[in-house]
Order: structure tokens, then C-alpha cells, then sequence
């Protein structure tokens, strides 16, 4: 019989938890005080976006910010792959204005290689942030039954409660390092749960199998023993699933940046909150009801 | 080897020969991100008098779908979005600020008397086109309908040396004073055009009056060369994370890793061509979950392979170690795909464009990893464990 890593001692995972908990303190702090970094998707405003052969020089930044501000004050101006790319982010302009900002703007930059052009009104966004939270609410609802029906109850809250934590961690870790929250984030988000329910079902069923073997044995022991069982798998997949995006992590660009940061943040918190969110709840759980 | 096994095996060669197929000759559709191009929302507009209706709605769809077509877009996309947006997606055009103009302009079309009675609207009108008059000034050239055409006559009739007022969207564009009577139901709109503004004015007046008034609440535009860049680098590196899988999968369990290998490229080819089938459009970020599922479809396999390692640690034979390790293992895989495809369900009738687009492709990503993981894995391994020198060979063969 191999060694087991004993995962769910009592001082080990009350540990865990107080971390895990921290974290997501930490992060509500942040996302009360400094909010999320929004993307234009989510506001409203109008963004316009060059990407240039050459390096803008400081002169011509400066000349673009003015111009943003004449329209509107608190218009932002951002640059990125030292000088190459160019962000000029204002309120809701018509066709009239975005046009007038765009023929100024193009003035100053002379050649450019793309150019991308965003406007929102504040009804579009408002509607996009409901109809998604109401989605998952409701997918939340059915994940709910589901398990209830296949395993328990009691499994069943605590498999959702690791699903609450994994999608509160990853607005957390947006809020702290100020990474944008755009439509592609949404995408993140819905993956890693899905990710985050198969590593916690996985551990479920080995804990289920091993229920029905020894009906009579304490819970703790048994689901440290199903997490050891599994980990094999665990680590597997992890490295499989990690390899697969770390190319686009290194060499993928700013556009896909945030998305694949939230994916790979994701798949470690969901495969960590498992043990220690979802079965260490399970473990304190049953340790009260004992006693 | 069984019959059972050969008949799998057949099967399996079927679909994956149809999947081949449908790559070779369906194209990708790729979404604006990709492609560049213009997507604006429009939102119809209360007026007094006019109510947003569903059919009002559609009849708004219809006039935009003609204009539209008179520019000449390659698969341009309108929909209903919510109860009074329309969504218009136009890829890879060229002179976004034009379609733009056209597209949200009312063009209601009316002839007034000196009074401010209206006559006629534009809906009277057959036809539109540009003309010339003598001096070289553009001008349009409308045909008015039988019905038009009469009541016009009794105007003009009634009305000599008075003057007719042409007005587009509430804006006075010519006020010419009637000659003589006008019986053939022909009239030109002459104005200060360039020749521009005059194709764009018989556009407008050919596809028609939109029924409502719509405002442009939403305007993307990208152009083609942006996403072309993020996508090939997107491609080039999914490539190398999907050669990292494979070489991880052969280094931690050898022959079967490999065989998990193809079956991996079996699941790559398929769900390519699937989406391929369901016309579903890729975008950067949809780029990036096809990669990222690339490493999760291996997770049963990742999941099976430890468990027939389990099992024959136990003592059993390879043939049994492979049917408990299947059989233990597949309980827990369909309990998380099932919860999995149950939440797309839900976003799926829930959610809106893009998440519903999502939602699609991640059931089809866990429907068709599971085909791959465990039949496709299955009957490859049985097929490998019917040549006697594997039975023996354990070590190589990953267990």
C-alpha cells in the first residue's frame, strides 16, 4: 500500500481555508474599492484602437490626448507594445464626433496598419451583465439537482460552494491586478466552472465508490483516501490541460492575454478548491454533526 | 479480435473518413474579431403614432436586408435582437462609414403641397436611379406606381405654378414649382448632389422607408488586418500546446498514451469539422477554447489509465485491467459531463449571442471527447491488446 498525503487534517485544511478565505477578503476589498477594470463591452463609451508599424513618439501621444480631451475631458489615451498600439477610450460619441475624432486623430499618426472602432450605449451593456448572471444562476440551479440526484445533498452545496469560490477568486484576482473584464472574460469564467464541477465530481464518485465499500468508515479518512486515489489523475490533467495553453500564455498577444491568464489562474484554484473548499466544508461539516 | 471490436473499428473509421470530408470542403466561418468588418445594433425608436411592433420589427429587418443587398456584402447577417434591436453584421467590408449611414438612415420620402400636406410618401415609388441633366448635375430619377402616379397627376393638375415640396426624413431636399401637369408618374429630385449622395439617395429610395425610426446603439468596426495577426498566432501556438499534450501523454503512459494520442486527433478533426457542419462562428476567444479543450480531452483518458493501472497493481490481466478500468471510470465521466452539458443547456437558452455560441461549443467539446476518450480509446486498445506480444509487453504497453 502506497503512502497517503494526508490532504484534510484538521490543521492542515483549516489552514487552507483561512488562506483561501483571506484571498477572497483581500479581493472584495479591491473590487469595493478599486472595482473591475471594465472593457468597453461593459461600459459605455467609444474606443478607438490603432496598431502602427512604427513607435509613437511622445509628441504625438501628447497631441492625440489633447485632441481626446477637447471632446471630451476625461478621455483616456493608452498605449501599448512600446508605442505600436494606440487606445483612445471617451463617453458615447455619434457618427458625426467619432468621425471627427477619428479624421484628427489619423492626422497625427500619419500610416497606420488596423484600426478598430467601439461604440456602446449604457442599455446594451446593462442588458448583456443581467442576461449573464441570470444564466448562471439558473445553471447553478440545475447543476444543484443534478448532483443532489446522482450523490447527495450535502455534496451537492459543497461542489456549488467550490463553483462560487473559483468565480469569486478569479474577479478577485481581476480587481487586484486591475486585468479588463471583457465578453471573453464571461467565456473564462463559464469554463472554469466547467472545469471546476468536473475535478469536484471526479473526487465525488471515488468518495462514493469507496462509501458503499466501507459504509461504516469516518468521512474524513475516506474522502483523504478518494483525493489520494485520484491524484494521479488530478496532476495529469492539470499539466495536460495547462500545456495546451501555455504557448498562447507566452507568445499570444495582448488581445487574448486577460482570457488566458483567468483560464490558467482557474484550472489550479478549481482543482485546489476541490480539497479545500469543497471537501474540507464537507469534512467540518460532518465533524460537527459527530460530535 | 472480436467481432465486437471490428465492428467498433469500422464505425469508428466511418465517421472519422465523413469527419475528413466535411473539413476538406466546408469553409470556417470566422467571426468579426477575426475577419474585420461592422457590427451595429440598432434600436428602433419610439415615435408618436408609430407602435414597435414584432411585425414592424421584421418589416425594419426587411428594408435594412435590402439596402443591404444593394451594396453588394458577402454574407451579411441581420437579426432580431431582444424585442426592438436589430443586430447587422457585415464582414470584411470595405467603407464601413457609407454602410453605416445607409443602414440606420429613416429615408422616409414625402411630397408635400405649399401647405405641408403630404401628397405621396415614398412608399408610391417603383423605381429609383440616377441621372444626368444637361449641365452634368447628378440627379434621381423616381418612377412612381400606378396608384402613385394618379394621384400625382391630380395634383400637379390642380396645382400649376405653385411649388411641390420633396422632403426626406423632415428636411426640405428640393422645392421645384410645377410647369405643367405631370401625368406619367416620372419626377426627378434634383438637389446640390455630388454623384455619392445621389446613389446613396436611390438606394435608399428603391429598398424603401424603414417602417421605424432606428438609432445606432452599438458600432464595431475592425478592420481585416487586426484579427488576421492574433488568429495565426493563435493557430501557430495551439499547435504547440496540442504537441506538448501528445509528447506528455506518450512520456506518462506510453502505448496507451499514444493510442489516447490519436484518439486526441480524432477528437481535433472532429469537432473541426462539426462546427465546420453547424456553420458556428470562430472567434479568437472560441480559438482559445478549442486549444484549451484540447488539453481537457484527454482528462478521461488521464482518468481511465490511472485506474487500469490501479487495477492491475491489483493482479489482474491486462484484458480485465482494461474492462474494470473502463468500467470504474465511467461513472464518474459521464456524472461530469452530464452537470457540464446541463449548465450549456441552461446558458444555451438563456444567454444571450455570445454566450450562447459558447455554450454550443463547449457540449459539443465534452460530447465528442467523450466519444473519443472512451470508445475511440477502447477499441484501440482492444485492438492492440489482440496482438499476443502486447499481452505480454505491459511496460511499454503503459501500465
Amino acid at each position: 500500500m502506497k503512502r497517503e498525503i494526508n490532504f484534510l487534517g484538521k490543521s492542515v485544511r483549516r489552514f487552507f481555508l483561512i488562506i483561501s478565505l483571506l484571498f477572497l477578503v483581500v479581493g472584495m476589498v479591491f473590487f469595493f474599492t478599486k472595482g473591475l477594470n471594465y472593457s468597453i463591452d461593459f461600459q459605455s463609451g467609444s474606443l478607438l484602437y490603432y496598431k502602427l508599424s512604427s513607435p509613437l513618439t511622445s509628441d504625438q501621444i501628447a497631441k492625440i490626448r489633447n485632441i481626446a480631451k477637447s471632446l471630451y475631458e476625461k478621455a483616456t489615451v493608452q498605449t501599448g507594445s512600446e508605442g505600436k498600439e494606440i487606445w483612445i477610450r471617451t463617453k458615447f460619441l455619434n457618427e458625426e464626433e467619432v468621425k471627427k475624432l477619428s479624421s484628427e486623430v489619423e492626422k497625427v499618426l500619419g500610416r497606420y496598419d488596423g484600426k478598430e472602432l467601439t461604440t456602446i450605449e449604457p442599455t446594451i451593456s446593462k442588458e448583456l451583465r443581467e442576461k449573464a448572471i441570470l444564466a448562471s444562476i439558473l445553471a447553478i440551479i440545475i447543476m444543484l439537482v443534478y448532483i443532489t440526484v446522482r450523490f447527495r445533498f450535502d455534496f451537492a452545496i459543497a461542489a456549488i460552494l467550490s463553483e462560487v469560490y473559483v468565480l469569486l477568486a478569479t474577479i478577485a484576482l481581476f480587481s487586484i491586478f486591475q486585468l479588463e473584464v471583457g465578453p471573453s472574460f464571461i467565456a473564462a469564467i463559464l469554463t472554469l466552472l466547467g472545469y471546476d464541477i468536473n475535478d469536484t465530481i471526479i473526487v465525488f464518485d471515488r468518495i462514493r465508490e469507496n462509501m458503499k465499500q466501507n459504509p461504516k468508515e469516518n468521512f474524513t479518512s475516506l474522502a483523504n483516501r478518494s483525493i489520494n486515489q485520484t491524484l494521479a489523475r488530478t496532476i495529469y490533467t492539470v499539466l495536460t490541460t495547462l500545456l495546451a495553453i501555455t504557448p498562447l500564455l507566452i507568445w499570444g498577444g495582448s488581445v487574448l492575454k486577460p482570457f488566458i491568464i483567468a483560464l490558467y489562474f482557474g484550472i489550479i484554484v478549481g482543482t485546489y478548491d476541490t480539497i479545500y473548499i469543497a471537501l474540507t466544508l464537507l469534512c467540518e461539516w460532518k465533524d460537527l454533526h459527530s460530535s | 479480435m472480436n467481432i465486437k471490436t471490428q465492428y467498433k473499428t469500422a464505425f469508428i473509421v466511418l465517421i472519422l473518413g465523413a469527419a475528413i470530408v466535411i473539413l476538406l470542403t466546408y469553409p470556417f466561418r470566422f467571426g468579426l474579431d477575426i475577419r474585420g468588418g461592422i457590427r451595429v445594433t440598432l434600436q428602433c425608436q419610439k415615435v408618436q403614432g408609430v407602435e414597435i411592433t414584432d411585425d414592424a420589427v421584421r418589416r425594419t429587418i426587411e428594408v435594412i436586408r435590402n439596402r443591404i443587398d444593394q451594396l453588394g456584402v458577402t454574407e451579411p447577417s441581420i437579426y432580431k435582437e431582444g424585442t426592438d434591436k436589430i443586430v447587422v453584421e457585415l464582414p470584411g467590408i470595405k467603407d464601413p462609414e457609407k454602410a453605416l449611414e445607409i443602414i440606420g438612415q429613416t429615408a422616409l420620402l414625402e411630397f408635400k403641397d405649399e401647405k405641408g400636406n403630404t401628397i405621396l410618401t415614398g412608399s408610391a415609388l417603383k423605381n429609383a436611379k440616377v441621372e444626368f441633366d444637361q449641365v452634368g448635375q447628378p440627379m434621381v430619377r423616381v418612377e412612381m406606381n400606378p396608384e402613385g402616379a394618379k394621384i400625382f397627376a391630380d395634383f400637379t393638375a390642380k396645382n400649376v405654378g405653385k411649388q411641390v415640396f420633396i422632403v426626406l426624413d423632415g428636411k426640405v431636399i428640393s422645392n421645384p414649382v410645377i410647369k405643367e401637369p405631370i401625368t406619367e408618374g416620372v419626377g426627378v429630385i434634383t438637389g446640390k448632389f455630388t454623384i455619392d449622395e445621389a446613389q446613396k439617395l436611390a438606394i435608399l429610395l428603391r429598398a424603401g422607408a424603414l417602417p421605424v425610426p432606428v438609432k445606432v446603439i452599438e458600432n464595431r468596426t475592425i478592420d481585416p488586418t487586426l484579427g488576421k495577426d492574433t488568429m495565426e498566432s493563435a493557430y501557430r501556438n495551439g499547435i504547440i500546446g496540442g504537441i506538448l499534450v501528445i509528447l506528455f501523454m506518450i512520456i506518462v503512459f506510453r502505448m496507451m498514451g499514444l493510442v489516447a494520442d490519436l484518439a486526441l486527433l480524432m477528437y481535433i478533426i472532429l469537432d473541426l469539422a462539426v462546427l465546420k457542419l453547424l456553420n458556428a462562428t470562430i472567434t479568437l476567444p472560441g480559438i482559445a477554447g478549442i486549444i484549451l479543450s484540447i488539453g481537457m480531452a484527454v482528462d478521461a483518458n488521464c482518468l481511465i489509465f490511472a485506474r487500469m493501472r490501479e487495477e492491475y497493481a491489483k493482479g489482474k490481466t491486462p484484458m480485465a485491467s482494461l474492462d474494470s478500468g473502463f468500467r470504474n471510470a465511467l461513472r464518474a465521466i459521464i456524472d461530469s459531463n452530464v452537470t457540464t452539458i446541463l449548465a450549456a443547456l441552461v446558458l444555451y437558452i438563456y444567454g444571450t449571442g455570445p454566450i450562447r455560441g459558447f455554450a454550443v461549443t463547449l457540449s459539443l467539446g465534452v460530447a465528442l471527447s467523450m466519444f473519443t476518450s472512451i470508445t475511440v480509446t477502447r477499441t484501440l486498445l482492444e485492438n492492440l491488446l489482440s496482438i499476443p506480444v502486447f499481452k505480454k509487453a505491459t511496460k511499454l504497453l503503459g501500465l
